[in-house]
């Protein structure tokens, strides 16, 4: 069952039905996210065995956070965090280990991903007396496979999930809100259905019809349309996954996080990485960045290092997001890219602010023309690193050998060019169009724009699905 | 929120919705038209309709292109003169409705025109035939026009079946009535239609409906899954039929039965084929079938009907069968054929007369041998 998909609608809707019969009871709530999730679950596997590995890595993470909470592991905390990373990388089957040890049967990792941060976080903020109240075992698995987030996240910390979940006063559910999570949900499926369906689609043919001798223009063309159409249909696609659950979480009294702010807004490639997949970013920073800076600080205790110390936590940080993703070389090659991407990055920031001094820098860095193509630089570099996310050696191989040196070269020109120029197109629309107020506030956002604009938004989506008549598009994010 | 929101936001959904429709309806009217009404069409009191002497027309379905008509004239859809049948030459006479006629689809394309040119060239004499097809036409219709056939002195009859020939009929009963004198494609008088008729007319004439129809129906499953939930329409592919189409098989039996004995009297063969529909061209491979469903039933019944009167067979569906994804061959919605199927049909109907005892065909049939033994 996709979570862009009708049947995941018609789930939600009879979920959502069930849970408010009694939203103000905690135990009901409970039981009907429990039982909720489980029954999501079997829609994957119906064979006992193959939730076993899952189930036995929850298992472990729970039986690690309680020794945690009651005190009697914390000299255990350093082997039961490497032990839970090693099961996570074991069951994943990443390329590095030998192929005997993996598990001869096939099982479910879907979610496994998600789990995984999800389980790390609980352990880590237990041993650290971040989660004073104990946690029990129907708080912890709802925590974890709750099937809004199960899939692909977005990756919320337990104690935000705890107080509205554990909460006799669980957020309310009035008309408004019920209508801004309609109006969400319907965006997510629109995102999904409609827009990266039909990206993809344009993708996938300029990919199949790349021509043996096609000439500059058309080899340019099509090359362009090969990379730079997957970032936007990645966009689309995982942020209105995003948009969906938030939107069926909030008919179930919970409120997640948000993954997405515009990230193509951003004009550098370190505030990017604050706008995409926020929770992941976020994470990382909690778990890695900050813990790894610190160590690093402590082992180099210099002023004058400690910006490059920043440089080097960045790469390190960046680089596991690249790992995280698959399990190859070549999303180990995406990691490295990832890293250089806001390590250089991070780099000329230093630099430059040691050069022309932080005033200035930040007068020059909020440039308009500047900001334009700072904005493009971003896009491109998101876009070529993500060569390595959605193809393989054997594809790139075949890129190059289509398209030959220059034209490679005249697509990324193109690419840098146009996108800054799209982008802050984009910006000075926005802006414009938010710039025009009716009653205190822009009119695009006023309730009856917003319900026009939802209605038509609705009536696409559907008549979209129901006439191209294929499977909602799946989450590509699920993979991971 | 306002109180008055309340009434305000859901009347804002339903004119957003109202105008999407609208505007679609405009832009799909735009860029899909149509002329479904043939103006060389009239009733004739004798048989349903039949097309005006001389006469030129354009017609289009909105999946399709424009077609320009020309009837000969006799009224049949020739360019050929139905006048005496010119010395040395083989006239084949074609009778049915849309299907043989060749409805939406561009003269030369039809498959009694690629019939034609390759019989001319197997032959090494002119073949021609003589379309006497008729939308709508039904069995019983074909049968009140045997004696204007024969008048032509054909060689030849071809008379291809389609299961909506005899949706269309009751039973043996339609042959001792004469239809109604009701123009072609003259609507109902409103004041007699219900509401609710009155609402599916409308429905069913939206060109957005079509439009939407014409992407859903693409998807094999979906569209079978559909059309079998169209009752007695759709019936022909159920095993055992109801009583309805037993009735309307009878009526065929009826009609060939005729039809055979005053053609073999005449000395001219008869060639009976069932033509698919788009249904059955989809059900042929579908795996595994819906329960009681049978996309051959249509086509046993006919040939069954053949055989018992001595009418030669043409078998349409193998040919279908063997050709990949041959369903898109077919006007989504509309269900005829468009020129790619019309081929396949031109070519399964030369090979069954150029394979038939026909006398006026052995030569052919040698010229052809000859020509498929050379190195």
């Amino acid at each position: 069952m996709g979570s862009a998909s009708f049947e995941f609608l018609g789930f939600s809707a009879a979920v959502i039905l069930v849970l408010n019969l009694a939203a103000r009871s905690v135990l009901w709530r409970q039981a009907v996210l429990l039982v909720a999730s489980i029954a999501f679950l079997s829609f994957f596997s119906h064979a006992p065995q193959a939730w076993l590995p899952l189930v036995a890595f929850l298992a472990c993470g729970y039986a690690s956070l309680r020794a945690m909470q009651s005190g009697t592991g914390k000299a255990g905390y350093a082997p039961i965090l490497i032990g839970l990373i090693f099961a996570y990388v074991w069951l994943k089957k990443y390329t590095f280990l030998p192929e005997p040890l993996f598990l001869s049967f096939s099982y479910v990792t879907l979610g496994l991903s998600y789990v995984f941060f999800r389980v790390l976080h609980v352990v880590i903020d237990a041993h650290d007396g971040l989660i004073a109240e104990p946690v029990g075992v129907v708080s912890y698995l709802n925590y974890t496979l709750n099937f809004t987030t199960f899939v692909s996240g977005p990756i919320q910390r337990y104690q935000d999930f705890a107080s509205m979940q554990l909460s006799p006063t669980p957020p309310p559910l009035d008309v408004v809100v019920a209508g801004e999570a309609l109006e969400r949900i319907i965006i997510g499926f629109f995102k999904v259905n409609v827009l990266s369906l039909l990206l993809s689609m344009l993708q996938t043919r300029a990919l199949n019809t790349l021509p043996v001798d096609g000439g500059f223009a058309v080899n340019l063309s099509k090359g362009i349309v090969i990379a730079a159409v997957y970032p936007l249909y990645l966009y689309f696609n995982f942020s209105g996954y995003i948009d969906i659950v938030i939107g069926v979480a909030r008919f179930l009294r919970i409120r997640l996080p948000e993954n997405f702010n515009r990230p193509f807004s951003a004009d550098n490639f370190l505030n990017f990485w604050s706008r995409w997949h926020i929770t992941l970013s976020e994470w990382l920073k909690t778990y890695v960045y900050n813990p790894l800076l610190m160590t690093l600080m402590r082992r180099f205790p210099s002023p004058r290092v400690e910006p490059f110390l920043g440089v080097l936590a960045f790469f390190v940080t960046f680089f596991l997001i690249g790992v995280w993703h698959g399990r190859t070389s070549v999303f180990l090659f995406f990691g490295v890219l990832q890293g250089l991407g806001v390590s250089v990055n991070k780099l000329y920031q230093v630099l430059m602010a040691k050069r022309m001094g932080r005033k200035r820098y930040r007068a020059w860095a909020n440039n308009g023309v500047y900001n334009s193509f700072a904005r493009g630089l971003t896009f491109t570099w998101f876009t070529f690193t993500l060569l390595w996310f959605w193809s393989n050696w054997q594809q790139l191989g075949f890129l190059w050998n289509r398209l030959g040196f220059p034209v490679i070269v005249a697509v990324w020109a193109a690419i840098f060019l146009g996108s800054s120029v799209v982008l802050a197109g984009w910006e000075w629309l926005r802006s414009g169009v938010l710039s025009l107020r009716w009653g205190g506030q822009p009119v695009l956002l006023s309730r009856y724009v917003r319900t026009v604009w939802g209605t038509a938004l609705a009536v696409l989506a559907v008549a979209t699905a129901m006439l191209l008549s294929v499977p909602a598009p799946d989450v590509v994010y699920k993979a991971f | 929120m306002k109180r008055r929101d309340y009434i305000i936001l859901p009347l804002l959904s339903v004119a957003t919705i109202l105008i999407m429709l609208v505007a679609t309806e405009f832009a799909a009217r735009r860029l899909w038209p149509d002329r479904y009404i043939d103006t060389c069409l009239v009733h004739d009191g004798k048989v349903r309709a039949r097309f005006k002497p001389d006469c030129d027309s354009l017609t289009k379905t909105p999946e399709g292109p424009w077609v320009r008509n020309h009837y000969n004239e006799c009224g049949y859809r020739s360019m050929t003169s139905c006048a005496v049948k010119p010395p040395d030459s083989i006239r084949i006479v074609l009778m049915g409705s849309s299907f043989s006629q060749g409805d939406y689809t561009p003269y030369e394309a039809t498959f009694p025109v690629e019939a034609a040119q390759a019989l001319s060239h197997a032959c090494a004499r002119r073949v021609e035939f003589q379309n006497m097809g008729v939308q709508g036409a039904t069995p019983a219709d074909v049968y009140r026009r045997t004696g204007e056939a024969l008048a032509l002195k054909p060689d030849a009859v071809l008379y291809p079946v389609t299961p909506f020939d005899l949706e269309q009929s009751t039973g043996p009963e339609d042959l001792e009535h004469e239809p109604n004198g009701l123009e072609p494609g003259e609507p109902p008088d409103a004041a007699k239609v219900g509401i609710y008729r009155r609402a599916g007319i409308v429905v069913r004439e939206s060109r957005t409906v079509v439009l939407a129809q014409h992407y859903l129906f693409q998807d094999p499953a979906v569209f079978t899954r559909l059309f079998l939930a169209y009752g007695d329409k759709a019936d022909f592919l159920r095993q055992p039929y109801t009583a309805a189409w037993e009735k309307r098989f009878d009526l065929l039996d009826e009609v060939i039965a005729h039809m055979a004995a005053r053609f073999r009297a005449a000395g001219v063969p008869i060639f009976l084929t069932a033509a698919p529909s788009r249904a059955e061209v989809v059900l042929l491979n579908m795996h595994p079938l819906p329960p009681g469903v049978d996309p051959y039933a249509f086509f046993k019944s006919v040939s069954g009907i053949a055989a018992r009167h001595d009418a030669e067979y043409i078998d349409l569906l193998s040919r279908f069968q063997a050709v990949p994804r041959a369903d898109l061959m077919f006007y989504v919605v509309d269900g005829h054929l468009k020129g790619e199927g019309q081929a396949i049909v031109a070519r399964a109907i030369v090979d069954a007369i150029l394979h038939s005892r026909m006398p006026v065909f052995s030569n052919c049939r040698a010229t052809t041998e000859r020509a498929d033994s050379r190195p």
